[in-house]
């Protein structure tokens, strides 16, 4: 099985629902792992298809990208994303706009392949299916997913935050995040108290 | 009179500053009571078993010998701790190998590692569950201020001494069991009621006249 082998049965099933690969972009013909963009209503589909017909039996990774700053072509260009300056606070941000892509990873353990399945949603409506049907393993990258990038999974039985607080507000890798300084009563930046001498100061400190 | 055979006599009071001086030394020299003319002019004499120390020296030093941290690891800095505790480095030398597995019993937070927001709240929660008296230790880079990667994340208390006071910093990342060992001998300083200093080492200074100008 080659790239291109794994290609052609996806454009023969799919057709135009395959929308571009990593062969066409870079020309890179021969080599693993093959990205390969498809529209958002066959994500299902296309993994089932690949798991049962092309033997990628093994689920590696579910990631997200934020497209903010890149156009439609996926020409890119440098953008500001909000940190904290050295004094502590936050630098602001101002909404984005570009879109959310969410990418699967998968091997074959029979021959060996890779490829990436990527679909790209609009960041107003941040919904793909969920493919945790086709590999169980996908649930908890996919809250993940979720957690990191606001991208929600229908069909997931419990998409909630994984790795966060579940009352964490915003999704920390996507560009347009703005940082905290304060998580409930947790102070994230700020001057330390102070130094404590003895024992006794610091029963005072309470009182 | 007995003591009076023994050399000019000493007022008591003197005396026992003496003694007291002598407590709040050096480590090699603790619970010596000096010379043998101190010792005999606090020591009434036809009793032979009186040991005269001031009660707060004499707690410090019981606190100091036994410090017991608890089991408490955030982060990679933790392995470093686990290390220090183990049979290489043996924290027990120090009296400070009995880890606790409760906050009640333990006189000492090692904060080995980083302190997620979410973990902060628990951080502090454990703090105030420890008795009085209580130290704190922050080992590493991340507990001391944020850390070498997370310094500008969006999870991370920038600095454990936000949120609980914090006695001794030990930093690196993670920093080597012998430096988490001198940051315990530097508590133990503390608790002792040392004034701490900075002391420069001499290799710096031999390195700074080498550089040419
Ligand atoms: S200071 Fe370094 S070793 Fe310690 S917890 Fe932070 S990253 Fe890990």
């Amino acid at each position: 099985m080659t790239p291109a082998e794994v290609e052609a049965g996806l454009r023969e099933v799919f057709g135009d629902r395959i929308l571009s690969s990593s062969a066409v972009e870079e020309g890179r013909d021969t080599a693993w792992p093959r990205r390969i963009d498809v529209a958002v209503d066959a994500l299902e589909e296309v993994c089932r298809y690949l798991r049962d017909s092309q033997g990628f039996d093994r689920l590696l990774c579910v990631s997200g990208i934020d497209y903010e700053g890149y156009d439609e072509s996926g020409k890119g260009k440098h953008i500001e994303i909000s940190r904290y300056e050295e004094d502590g606070s936050p630098t602001p941000t101002k909404p984005g706009s570009g879109d959310l892509a969410v990418v699967y990873h998968l091997h074959s353990r029979a021959h060996g392949g890779e490829v990436a399945i990527a679909a790209r949603v609009r960041r107003t409506e941040p919904k793909v299916p969920s493919v945790g049907q086709v590999w169980p393993t996908a649930l908890w990258a996919e809250r993940e997913t979720y957690d990191m990038y606001g991208i929600e999974f229908e069909g997931h039985p419990d998409l909630r935050r994984i790795l966060l607080p579940e009352d964490w507000e915003g999704f920390p890798l996507r560009k347009d995040y703005a940082m905290p300084s304060r998580y409930h009563d947790v102070p994230l930046e700020g001057a330390p108290l102070a130094v404590r001498t003895s024992p006794r100061e610091v029963r005072e400190e309470k009182e | 009179m007995a003591a009076e055979t023994r050399g000019p006599r000493r007022n008591p009071e003197e005396a026992f500053n003496a003694v007291g001086d002598h407590i709040g030394g050096d480590r090699e020299q603790l619970l010596s009571f000096g010379t043998d003319e101190d010792l005999a002019s606090v020591v009434q004499p036809g009793s032979d078993l009186v040991i005269l120390a001031q009660v707060q020296s004499l707690f410090r030093w019981a606190q100091l010998s036994s410090i017991w941290p608890m089991t408490f690891g955030l982060a990679c800095c933790a392995i470093e701790m686990m290390s220090a505790a183990g049979t290489r480095y043996d924290l027990d030398r120090f009296g400070a190998g009995a880890m606790r597995a409760t906050p009640r019993q333990s006189d000492l937070m090692i904060v080995s590692g980083t302190v997620t927001a979410k973990m902060a709240t628990r951080v502090k929660r454990l703090y105030d569950q420890m008795p009085d008296p209580k130290w704190v230790i922050a080992m590493g880079s991340c507990a001391i201020g944020g850390g070498p990667y997370f310094k500008h994340g969006y999870h991370v208390v920038k600095g454990v001494d936000m949120m609980i006071p914090v006695d001794v910093y030990v930093p690196g990342c993670p920093p080597r069991p012998e430096v988490l060992l001198e940051g315990l001998m530097r508590l133990q300083d503390k608790i002792r009621g040392k004034k701490g200093r900075l002391v420069r080492p001499k290799w710096i200074d031999d390195y700074i006249t080498r550089i040419p100008d």
